[in-house]
């Protein structure tokens, strides 16, 4: 990261104050950064390596946020504009290089065989984001609840810590988002779409 | 689905989470108890997904996307910096990385960018071995070795190689594109044994030897690259089977056949390797450009192996009928699997190659080609696809690459005048060019080559006496003018090239001759002439070059030759004038009508390195060309001036970095390719003939402890004349300067300068004859030689303190020459003087306490200053121009050269009273004695003479001048050679380095174009 961390931060406080052209500044801060992540999580895991996704998570977002010189509302308010920020980007990332794929045009693929198979590295997170952006309107803390766990990465203790609700919530909106967000996205017929 | 009822939702959750809870029967009976079908039925479709998800979602989101993200971070796109690399455009992938064209944004040259996987660089001892090794593999400064520019990290820790760019195609592209002939084959084979025989004596073993990492350029140069890359990027694996481990390592699966192929037996073991294991993969490399296929080869990459470790390959004659029985004996002795049984150097191969070579070339079989149809079934890579081709991880050009860097560079094939410039002149004389002169120019075809003219050349004495000042080639390169000097007295002569016959041109005579040129069409010679030595004052002359006797004219040219548009429609020139001190690049039709100016630049802006050098013109006619001559703080440096002829936009094109002292005679070669020069590179002690490719290579065309200087081509730019001074001494001692009974103490024909007597009796003096000006001593019967100073660039003018305790020297080690102290044996090195300025001639006072020196500033003037020996502040000692400070032996004066800081002032002798700084005497020193900056005076050991060399009757003597008033007399009585250096000790013994300095006309012709052939 050749940016200093202070711009970082302030773009960062800039954005979770609505700052819009904070997060186009940013992005490709973060981009750069989650790559090296990434890079090593690879590395990592072809070393045989248990991967500690929260802890590379959680360095990348020290490396760029001088916390001393941050007021954040809470520890909470950290990671919610992490989170946000790193689906952001990941989602982001997943839709140029869909797009790279299929020659530009955007159409989606039947995503069944891909979702029965259920393996990282087939899921479609542009979908899963779109379908994430409906759960929110439905069930917000369920939205935030794998906006924490499955962007950023975070645990299950963590994730309770941060929304201050209970380790078993946090297990139970997990689960039952996971079901409704998996079927969203394998195109099951939706029964309970009302009016 | 946007609205949903959140209290449904809120049910649907209560029971989903209750359903969950329980397991089988009892999640049943829990489901059965809701009432409501459409609530019951959509949790039992979430618990169905539930139950397919599985990993759904447990693995975060950058896991699934980190393969893409790195992917995405792996090609790098063009215009991405990695350090100060702009990518350009990927040219190449493979196993070992991703290779990219890319511009180094600092120096302006194209590299090639080679960026290797991360997991290589997470060893630091093994990145630092492999540094050191690539290091050293490039500072063998072989032709046939890549070089590497710089090894680095990106930023997210990926080990980079920024390389020597080459354009071509590798090896493995060369054979799979048709079949080679056999001089082909021994032409690269015997260019890679050489590379691999410069590395083997540097203790570099290449490990890899294979046709992708073997580049042959378009002009049939190989070059080797990715030394001691293998031993970095194999992973070892703690296995007992060393074999496989390391085969699969470096390879994707697409690669491995490849690489397993030329791997020696003792590599396919697993076991430790030396240089032999390089004598093996090139024997195998052999053998296939021979026979079309790998001598060892298998369905897998363990059958290969095997075969390589238990089988005799078939014999060359099976797949090449009549294959010299050499050739197959070669091959044999290069696969032996039992290394001692191999060629045990690589030397000795390149030997039998070279022979079988000569032989062949005798029985003119060397155009015999290898016929496809017998190729085995080896050749995967089709032709199409070379630029991707399986496993080369090399700097390769796709086509589109070649083409367009064709096009973008342009290969003019201009027709320019070469204009030979006397070195040192400040002023250029100038040649009107009569238009209609042009129709004798043909159109240069622009040679298949790019820009690697001069790899390999011819090189002719065309003069043997040692006497030649300066010389120029005629446009057609048939004709050699030179000047020469007889006792002091100098001549105009012409020769034809191939034939030993000369003709006078114009007569000797007192007076300087000041840089000789042909006309564009050659039918005159043009030269400066001076009588006072001053270059302001020469007359520019004008004679037929054949035109025996005919009386020379008197001419006053303002425009250099000119050159013309390969349309033949238009010409271009640069125009100077003398009173406005500018430069103006001009352009008019052929006929030399509809002039029109399209740039001018006012002095000390100017184009070209002089306004006597020819413009190029691109190959599409677009573009004009011109050399610059640009500097900073480090040197000179080279650069080409591009003005387009349509859009006006003016460019500069970039040329290799590389630093220089004294640059002249700067010339675009014709095709505008390359940029010739007579200079001497930064901290080099010579000035040779330097070829600056467009590619950004940089390159000597000489290199021995001979001067290049001026340098001169002929239209085509094939042939150059340029000249080659020697010096060439001893040292010699007389006892109390009785010159009688010199005895000559060293022997051989050296080079010794800045002779000075130590108080131990030992001689400390300066020599460059190594290559790099050192300081060294010398006992006075010749025995005991020391190096004092080595590895510090230049380093001359020692002195010795009368305690004996400190030599004070002159040294560029600090960037520019400043004055240094070391201790007397060579150690503790102290820089006494800093600063923008240079600093030489150094003098320890006669108590040591302080050292005298001349400082220089260009453009102001030279003085003389004082330093406290201990370092400290800087005092001026002389306000006046004055060079050469020389303090008498009783420590009271100090003696110097002084003019009046003007051009063309006669020097004068002058000593000051060191206490008071006031100037005493100074004395005229008679015409004969040869004064320049450098000259050097010394006290006679009784503090009442200053000594200086004379040249009267022509012969150098050392001559005295009393200073208390009186006439010069003579002290030594040589009768040949020139003192190039001499002291008095304080017993009066006198020791002087005497020898020729020989000046002959050399004649370079450019013979790659006609023995190498891709």
């Amino acid at each position: 990261m050749p940016q200093a961390p202070q711009n970082v931060t302030e773009l960062l406080i800039g954005w979770s104050n609505g700052d819009k052209q904070a997060l186009d500044a940013l992005v490709p801060l973060v981009y750069d950064e989650l790559r090296r992540q990434a890079s090593r999580y690879l590395r990592r895991e072809r070393m045989g390596h248990t991967l500690q996704t929260t802890a590379l998570i959680h360095e990348a977002y020290l490396r760029l946020v001088d916390q001393r010189n941050v007021h954040w509302q809470n520890r909470a308010h950290f990671f919610g504009i992490a989170a946000q920020l790193m689906r952001r980007i990941l989602v982001d990332h997943a839709r140029t290089k869909k797009r790279a794929k299929r020659g530009g045009s955007d159409v989606r693929i039947s995503l069944s065989e891909a979702t029965l198979k259920s393996s990282a590295q087939n899921l479609d997170i542009v979908a899963l984001d779109e379908a994430l952006e409906r759960l929110a309107e439905i069930d917000e803390q369920q939205s935030k609840i794998v906006e924490l766990r499955f962007f950023s990465g975070l645990t299950v203790e963590e994730t309770a810590e941060v929304l201050s609700i209970s380790t078993a919530t946090v297990k139970r909106d997990w689960s039952m988002a996971k079901a409704w967000l998996h079927r969203e996205i394998s195109g099951e017929v939706i029964k309970n779409e009302q009016g | 689905m946007s609205k949903v009822n959140k209290e449904h939702w809120q049910q649907v959750k209560e029971v989903f989470e209750g359903a969950l809870e329980r397991q089988g029967a009892e999640r049943a009976q829990f489901l059965d108890q809701v009432a409501e079908v459409s609530l019951r039925e959509e949790v039992e479709s979430l618990l169905r997904s539930y139950g397919e998800a599985g990993s759904f979602m447990e693995a975060p989101a950058v896991a699934s996307a980190a393969e893409s993200l790195v992917g995405k971070q792996n090609k790098l796109v063009a215009g991405q910096l990695v350090k100060h690399y702009e990518i350009i455009a990927p040219i190449g992938e493979g196993g070992m990385g991703e290779v990219y064209l890319a511009k180094d944004t600092i120096l302006g040259r194209r590299v090639a960018l080679k960026v290797l996987p991360e997991y290589v660089g997470e060893d630091p001892d093994r990145l630092r071995r492999f540094k050191q090794e690539a290091r050293s593999a490039s500072t063998l400064n072989h032709p046939n070795v890549c070089v590497i520019h710089e090894i680095g990290q990106t930023d997210d820790g990926r080990p980079f190689i920024a390389m020597e760019h080459i354009e071509g195609v590798t090896l493995r592209q060369r054979m799979n594109e048709r079949a080679m002939k056999l001089g082909d084959v021994l032409d690269v084979a015997i260019q890679v044994a050489d590379a691999l025989t410069a590395a083997h004596e540097a203790g570099i073993v290449h490990r890899d030897i294979k046709p992708e990492n073997i580049m042959i350029r378009r002009d049939g140069y190989l070059k080797v690259f990715d030394f001691g890359l293998a031993k970095l990027t194999e992973r070892r694996h703690a296995r007992a089977n060393g074999t496989m481990s390391t085969l699969l390592a470096n390879s994707s699966p697409g690669t491995v056949m490849g690489t397993a192929a030329y791997m020696s037996p003792e590599q396919a073991r697993g076991v430790s390797v030396d240089e032999r294991t390089d004598i093996w993969s090139l024997g195998v490399v052999l053998y296939e450009m021979v026979s079309g296929r790998p001598p060892f080869v298998g369905e897998t990459p363990t059958d290969v192996v095997v075969a390589i470790v238990e089988k005799e390959p078939p014999a060359i004659s099976q797949y090449l009928v009549g294959a010299p029985a050499e050739l197959e004996r070669i091959v044999r002795k290069a696969l032996r699997k039992d290394t001692d049984e191999r060629y045990q150097i690589v030397k000795e191969m390149a030997i039998d190659l070279r022979s079988l070579r000569k032989d062949l070339e005798v029985d003119s079989q060397l155009d015999r080609s290898i016929e496809p149809a017998l190729l085995g079934g080896t050749r995967t890579v089709s032709a199409e696809h070379l630029g991707a081709s399986t496993g080369s991880d090399q700097a390769v050009d796709t086509e589109q690459l070649q083409a367009s860097r064709l096009t973008t560079f342009g290969l003019p094939s201009a027709r320019r005048s070469p204009w030979p410039m006397r070195l040192g002149l400040t002023v250029c004389f100038l040649v009107v060019i009569a238009v209609g002169g042009f129709v004798i120019y043909k159109s240069i075809k622009r040679s298949e080559t790019s820009s690697a003219r001069f790899q390999r050349i011819n090189v002719t004495k065309l003069t043997t006496n040692g006497n030649a000042l300066f010389a120029s080639i005629s446009p057609d390169g048939n004709y050699v003018a030179y000047v020469k000097s007889e006792s002091g007295r100098e001549s105009l002569w012409l020769r034809q090239v191939g034939s030993a016959g000369t003709l006078e041109v114009a007569p000797a005579r007192e007076g300087h001759y000041l840089g000789v040129a042909f006309s564009p069409d050659g039918s005159s010679i043009y030269y400066g002439y001076t009588t006072t030595g001053a270059n302001d004052s020469a007359d520019i002359f004008r004679v037929p070059t054949l035109g025996a006797g005919a009386p020379p004219v008197k001419v006053n040219p303002e425009e250099g030759p000119s050159s013309r548009s390969h349309d033949g429609k238009r010409i271009a020139f640069l125009r100077h004038s003398r009173a406005s001190e500018t430069d103006t690049l001009v352009l008019a039709r052929a006929d030399g009508s509809e002039e029109q100016t399209l740039a001018t630049r006012k002095w000390p802006d100017r184009f070209a390195w002089d306004w006597a050098s020819a413009p190029a013109w691109t190959n599409d006619d677009q573009k004009l060309d011109l050399p610059l001559v640009n500097s900073d703080a480090n040197g000179f440096y080279i650069t080409i001036y591009e003005l387009g002829l349509t859009d006006h936009k003016e460019n500069i094109v970039p040329l290799s970095a590389q630093r220089f002292e004294q640059p002249n005679h700067v010339s675009l070669l014709s095709d505008a390719t390359a940029v010739i020069l007579s200079a001497r590179a930064q901290g080099a002690s010579f000035q040779q003939i330097w070829y600056l490719g467009r590619d950004g290579s940089a390159r000597t065309l000489t290199n021995d402890l001979s001067d290049y200087r001026a340098v001169v081509l002929s239209a085509d730019s094939k042939s150059l004349v340029t000249t080659q001074t020697q010096t060439l001494a001893n040292i010699w001692i007389a006892a109390k300067g009785e010159t009688a009974h010199a005895t000559q103490i060293t022997s051989g024909l050296g080079r010794y300068f800045d002779l000075s007597w130590a108080p131990d009796g030992k001689i400390v003096y300066a020599s460059d004859a190594s290559g790099s000006a050192d300081i060294y001593e010398l006992a006075a019967n010749g025995a005991n030689m020391r190096q004092l100073t080595s590895n510090m660039k230049r380093n001359y003018a020692p002195a010795v303190s009368t305690d004996n305790r400190f030599i004070v020297f002159h040294s560029n080690r600090s960037g520019i020459f400043q004055i240094w102290r070391m201790d007397r044996d060579g150690s503790n090195p102290v820089q006494l003087t800093f600063g923008n300025s240079e600093s030489h001639w150094p003098q320890f006072s006669a108590d040591g306490k302080f050292v005298v020196y001349e400082h220089f500033e260009p453009g102001v003037t030279a003085t003389l200053w004082r330093v406290p020996s201990e370092g400290g502040t800087p005092a001026k000692v002389t306000d006046g121009f004055a060079v050469r400070p020389t303090i008498s032996p009783d420590g009271k004066l100090l003696g110097y050269w002084q003019n009046d800081g003007k051009p063309n002032t006669p020097w004068r002798v002058a000593f000051s009273s060191l206490e008071t700084g006031k100037q005493v005497r100074t004395f005229d020193v008679a015409p004969t004695v040869p004064v320049n900056w450098d000259t050097l005076l010394r006290w006679s050991a009784d503090s009442r003479s200053l000594v200086y060399v004379d040249n009267r009757g022509g012969v150098e003597n050392l001559w005295a001048q009393p200073i208390d008033g009186g006439p010069a007399r003579q002290l030594t009585g040589f009768n040949d050679s020139r003192i190039l250096s001499f002291d008095w000790s304080r017993e009066g013994n006198l020791v002087a380095s005497r020898g020729v300095i020989t000046s002959d006309v050399v004649l370079v012709t450019d013979a790659s174009q006609t023995e190498a052939r891709p």
